[in-house]
């Protein structure tokens, strides 16, 4: 009735498999760390971050560079706080977009390099953003840059869903955006979505 | 017959007064006596289905009586909690009329059990207990068997070994010779009474082997009827008059006998 | 006839109490002295370890019936790439624990009420209380810690191979993109997720364990009793397994 020496090891076994199983599926494959993960830390703020969740990838030109660590509101705005690798640098011009993996895939963080000299240090904010791609509102900017005829892209800023601030960048830099994430349209920005009423 | 106004009620190991119980209309016990003297060895004899195995699991409150008391050493258990009860059963070594072995169990792990759970002796000593046990019961080199791959009397002295084995205060035994030939049942009756002699122990026993269990009893208490008809020392109840209790011996039961299952109160 | 209702009613609450009495039971006495750890760990051989063969055939074809299913209808929407993360959040939160519940259930549930049943019809259970000894202290509670410990481990076992399972399928046969398999577990899979799992697989295991034991301990004293006790565990289990499915999926959400 009682445990035999073979009992006692098979279950040790079995004891051991379930722990190994239970670090697989956490540490492998959720990548779910309780230590803060090694590299470091860049902020950057959005309008509209459309579902993006702490855990989701960073990548600059689809290499996976890091995660989203947090997210938290400020000024009415959604601020992330990003985990990036060790060793991946980024400048101070660079363009962080949310962007959509497939149609109703899993949302991501883009970052575009720029030609800025100063290379961001932790703790730093990546100012120039691209909020999320909402599909009302590209939607809505369709009909209007429609309706204001082939202005082109000087077009009214007020089509911009992104509001005043979101993209402060000079044309050359943002038209970097496209090249570093080939995506489906990207909303706020009048230039490129010009482009998308082009197609 | 009638318990008598005991002064000393701690000369006895069992006592029993008005035991009453039914199962649904059927009255088993109808009012039983029974009186175990310390250091002796009761035998209850009487046809089967007349409620021997019935009173025995209320001796050890495995069931629970209509009305009357059960007294063990000299306390009143019958209304006892079961947790309460437990240091009251350390002192009890039952055996079932059916064995009731751990079949999960190898005989030697059956025998040692008592020793494991109940007591702080080491391996070897239990080791050496149990082998000595089984052999007194005739069941040297079976010790790893299971009990689904001995014979019925073996099952038998199986489980009248780990009855034995932690020399309990009082043996409460269920025909611990049924299904034995005759020279086993004679080596059995005698290591009853020579376990019982060493170590002092008080017995309730229930046996068909009359009147060869006779032999090492020291009272007969004869049940019928739901009650104790008879009762006294060996001698007292042969020489008694008593027209059941003979007709039992000879081996005629009246059709009451076998209709007694339908005693009502 | 209005009181034969009653009567009825009556027995009905007495069996319930019985029944949520006896789950406190087999917990309190796990918790207080004589241990019975030796007791527990066969338990686990027999609850846990032996299982694990099933477990594994189990999630494996899980897994693989999820990443088949899933990337057909994940290309429909171009999302093959959500494919990892439908299979990982869909076994670890609901398939794992329920269908590795279902199956221990079936296997070691229904044994144990036969086992215990069997002790009973043959007074087993009677020559322990002679000695003394709780029956439900020495027979119930290490199956139930064994329950506890054996299920979530089972569970996060069928719930690894499931989801390799699905990536064999999905990924190997039907070319679903590998990468994002994995990327797609390693954003969406948090340890929120594994948590619901493991609590479900915890609720499932005393569920089980109480169940099976309750009705094995419970058996009418005959060989139709014993049966009937292993199919009333089995059912009843596996009932309640999934409405508490429910209420733990509602209430962690
Ligand atoms: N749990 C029970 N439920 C209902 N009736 C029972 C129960 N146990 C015993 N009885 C009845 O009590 C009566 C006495 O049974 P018991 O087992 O005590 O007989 P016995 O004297 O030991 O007979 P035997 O010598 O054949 O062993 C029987 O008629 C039996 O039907
Ligand atoms: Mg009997």
């Amino acid at each position: 009735m009682y445990a035999s020496r073979t009992t006692q090891f098979i279950v040790g076994i079995f004891g051991i498999l379930g722990i190994l199983a239970l670090a697989i599926l956490s540490f492998r494959l959720g990548q779910i760390s309780i230590f803060p993960p090694p590299g470091y830390t860049l902020y950057a703020s959005f309008d509209n971050i459309a579902g993006l969740k702490p855990g989701d990838e960073v990548e600059i030109a689809g290499v996976h560079v890091g995660r989203v660590q947090s997210i938290e509101l400020k000024d009415e705005r959604a601020r992330l706080a990003m985990r990036i690798d060790d060793g991946v640098q980024i400048d101070n011009d660079a363009i962080a977009s949310i962007l959509t993996s497939g149609l109703i895939g899993s949302k991501y963080v883009s970052i575009a390099p720029g030609p800025g000299e100063k290379i961001l240090a932790n703790g730093d904010t990546i100012r120039q953003t691209q909020s999320a791609f909402v599909i009302e509102n590209a939607i809505g900017q369709l009909i209007n840059n429609a309706g204001s005829s082939s202005a082109g892209a000087s077009g009214g800023a007020g089509a911009s869903s992104g509001g005043a601030g979101d993209i402060g960048a000079p044309p050359g830099t943002a038209s970097a955006a496209p090249k570093a994430a080939p995506c489906p349209p990207c909303g706020t920005e009048k230039s490129h979505s010009a482009s998308t009423a082009k197609k | 017959m009638t318990p008598e106004g005991n002064g000393k009620p701690n000369t006895n190991a069992v006592e029993v007064r008005g035991l009453k119980r039914s199962f649904g209309r059927q009255v088993v016990l109808n009012g039983v006596d029974l009186e175990v003297p310390a250091g002796k060895i009761v035998t209850i004899v009487g046809p089967s289905g007349c409620g021997k195995t019935v009173l025995l699991k209320h001796l050890n409150l495995l069931l629970r009586p209509d009305a009357g008391s059960i007294i063990i050493d000299g306390i009143d258990v019958t209304r006892m909690r079961s947790a309460a009860l437990n240091s009251v059963r350390e002192k009890f070594g039952m055996l079932f009329q059916a064995g009731a072995l751990f079949d999960s169990m190898t005989v030697f792990e059956n025998v040692a059990f008592p020793l494991v759970e109940k007591t702080s002796l080491s391996r070897e000593q239990i080791r050496a207990r149990v082998l000595e046990t089984l052999t007194a019961v005739g069941l040297q080199g079976m010790d790893a068997k299971y009990p689904s791959e001995m014979s019925g009397g073996m099952q038998k002295r199986a489980a009248l070994a780990r009855a034995l084995v932690h020399r309990p205060k009082i043996l409460m035994l269920d025909e611990p010779t049924t299904g034995l030939d005759p020279s086993r049942t004679g080596a059995i009756h005698d290591l009853i009474r020579q376990t019982q002699r060493n170590f002092g122990l008080s017995a309730v026993m229930v046996s068909h082997d009359v009147p060869a269990v006779f032999r090492i009893s020291d009272r007969v208490a004869f049940m019928h009827r739901g009650r104790m008809q008879l009762t006294g020392t060996v001698e007292e109840v042969m020489a008694s008059n008593d027209d059941e209790f003979k007709r039992f011996l000879a081996g005629r039961a009246s059709g009451d006998d076998l209709e007694n299952n339908q005693v009502s109160s | 006839m209005i009181e034969r209702l009653g009567a009825s009613i009556l027995d009905g609450i007495v069996a319930l109490g019985n029944f949520v009495l006896f789950l406190f039971n087999s917990i309190a006495f796990a918790l207080i002295p004589p241990y019975k750890p030796r007791l527990a760990v066969r338990q686990i051989r027999i609850i846990g370890a032996d299982s694990l063969f099933l477990i594994v055939l189990i999630g494996a074809f899980t897994g693989m019936v999820l990443g088949l299913q899933g990337f057909t209808t994940l290309r429909r929407f171009g999302s093959e790439g959500a494919l990892g993360t439908v299979v990982a959040l869909v076994i670890v939160r609901e398939l794992g624990p329920v269908l590795a519940a279902l199956m221990i259930a079936a296997r070691a549930g229904s044994a144990m009420a036969a086992e215990l049943g069997a002790m009973q019809s043959t007074e087993q259970v009677d020559a322990l209380t002679v000695m003394a000894i709780n029956p439900v202290q020495y027979l119930v509670s290490p199956r139930m810690v064994a329950g506890i410990i054996s299920f979530p481990l089972l569970t996060t076992i069928f719930d690894v191979i499931g989801i390799w399972g699905g990536w064999v399928v999905g990924c190997g046969l039907m070319g679903a993109p590998s990468g994002d398999y994995f990327n797609g577990i390693a954003a969406q899979l948090e340890s929120h997720d594994i948590a619901i799992g493991l609590y479900k697989a915890l609720c499932f295991g005393v569920i089980v364990m109480w169940v099976s034991c309750y009705k094995g301990y419970h058996a009418q004293r005959m060989a139709t009793g014993v049966s009937r006790a292993t199919t009333e565990a089995v059912v009843l289990s596996s009932v309640l397994i999934l409405m508490a499915d429910y209420i733990v999926g509602a209430l962690l959400l």
